[in-house]
């Protein structure tokens, strides 16, 4: 059963997260984000995040500015040492990263900084909507009472 | 906030989505550049705006992903384009008295990060993101969030990315 105590390495659904280095150049960034359908990239040094590009940055840091996608580079633009998860954290944690720091897509690194995958606001929102689902039809025992403290222990 | 410990799962799904946002939201209309899209986004916080048409009816939506995309396939000449050539057309929208689980649904259902709420003529009185789903759920829900340190691991030392 769902719940905010599920570890992140359970919840992701996400599959390897899409990385560029610091010295690619925007344009590869951007394409790399249009084909993989996805929000943001990671960006690596040495095999470690050091940053994270987002289709926001994109907007407030090149489109804005009407800077060039093929010279300026990932690194010049990117949120440098971003906020990130951990495989053993639980799903709260993102919920939380999410609603504090307003982040739509969190890095999930290993023990080594290495990005191994993302929680993105989507996934969130699949978790919420089952769970509300549930709630709305009634599923489980008594549900009109049913409290997320609740739901734990599950 | 006062009401975080009674409110049950059932209840918070149930609530319309006027409780999630101010009203308010960005609007530009058809015969606009595209160019005045980028520039509004970038000097507010959002990532959406509505395109109206002379009615004030709502019939497209633009987004920062779109911006993305537009300048990938197409270098800046999007940018001199009118808004009603840039748009994706009659954008899924919700209303004022729709629940959070309506709007959720639909964001799931289509992929959406931004829909706009309309009002009885269709006008858009406002756009909610995924960010102020999260955030109202945070701030009025489960007592693990509310009560979770700022970071597990990790201090959060910037609020752009992400």
């Amino acid at each position: 059963m769902l719940d905010l105590q599920t570890p992140i390495s359970e919840f992701i659904k996400s599959g390897p997260p899409t990385t560029v280095t610091t010295g690619a150049s925007v344009a590869e960034a951007a394409q790399a984000m249009r084909e993989s359908d996805v929000g943001c990239v990671f960006v690596e040094h040495d095999g470690k995040l050091v940053g994270i590009f987002t289709e926001r940055d994109f907007l407030n840091r090149v489109a804005a500015p009407h800077k060039s996608l093929e010279s300026v580079r990932v690194g010049e633009v990117m949120t440098s040492e971003p906020d990130v998860l951990r495989a053993i954290d639980e799903i709260a944690w993102a919920i939380h990263k999410m609603a504090v720091g307003g982040f739509r897509n969190v890095p999930v690194v290993d023990g080594e900084h290495r990005p191994v995958g993302v929680v993105s606001a989507h996934d969130v929102i699949d978790f919420l909507a089952e769970l509300f689902d549930e709630a709305l039809s009634g599923a489980g025992a008594g549900e009109d009472d049913h409290h997320w403290t609740d739901i734990g222990g599950g | 906030m006062t009401d975080n410990a009674s409110t049950s799962l059932g209840q918070l799904a149930a609530i319309p989505v006027r409780k999630l946002y101010e009203p308010g939201c960005l609007v530009l209309s058809e015969d606009e550049e595209a160019e005045r899209a980028v520039e509004e986004m970038s000097m507010s916080s959002r990532g959406a705006v509505v395109v109206e048409n002379d009615e004030g009816a709502a019939t497209g939506i633009f987004t920062e992903r779109d911006v993305l995309v537009l300048s990938v396939i197409d270098d800046s000449a999007w940018r001199h384009r009118r808004m009603a050539q840039v748009m994706t057309k009659n954008p899924v929208a919700v209303t004022e008295g729709d629940s959070i689980a309506d709007a959720l649904a639909k964001m799931r259902e289509g992929h959406f990060r931004h829909i706009p709420v309309v009002d009885d003529r269709g006008r858009a009185v406002a756009t909610i993101s995924i960010r102020d789903v999260l955030q109202y759920v945070a701030e009025h829900f489960p007592s693990e969030v509310q009560n979770l340190p700022p970071s597990p691991s990790l201090e959060a030392r910037n609020l752009y990315g992400g």
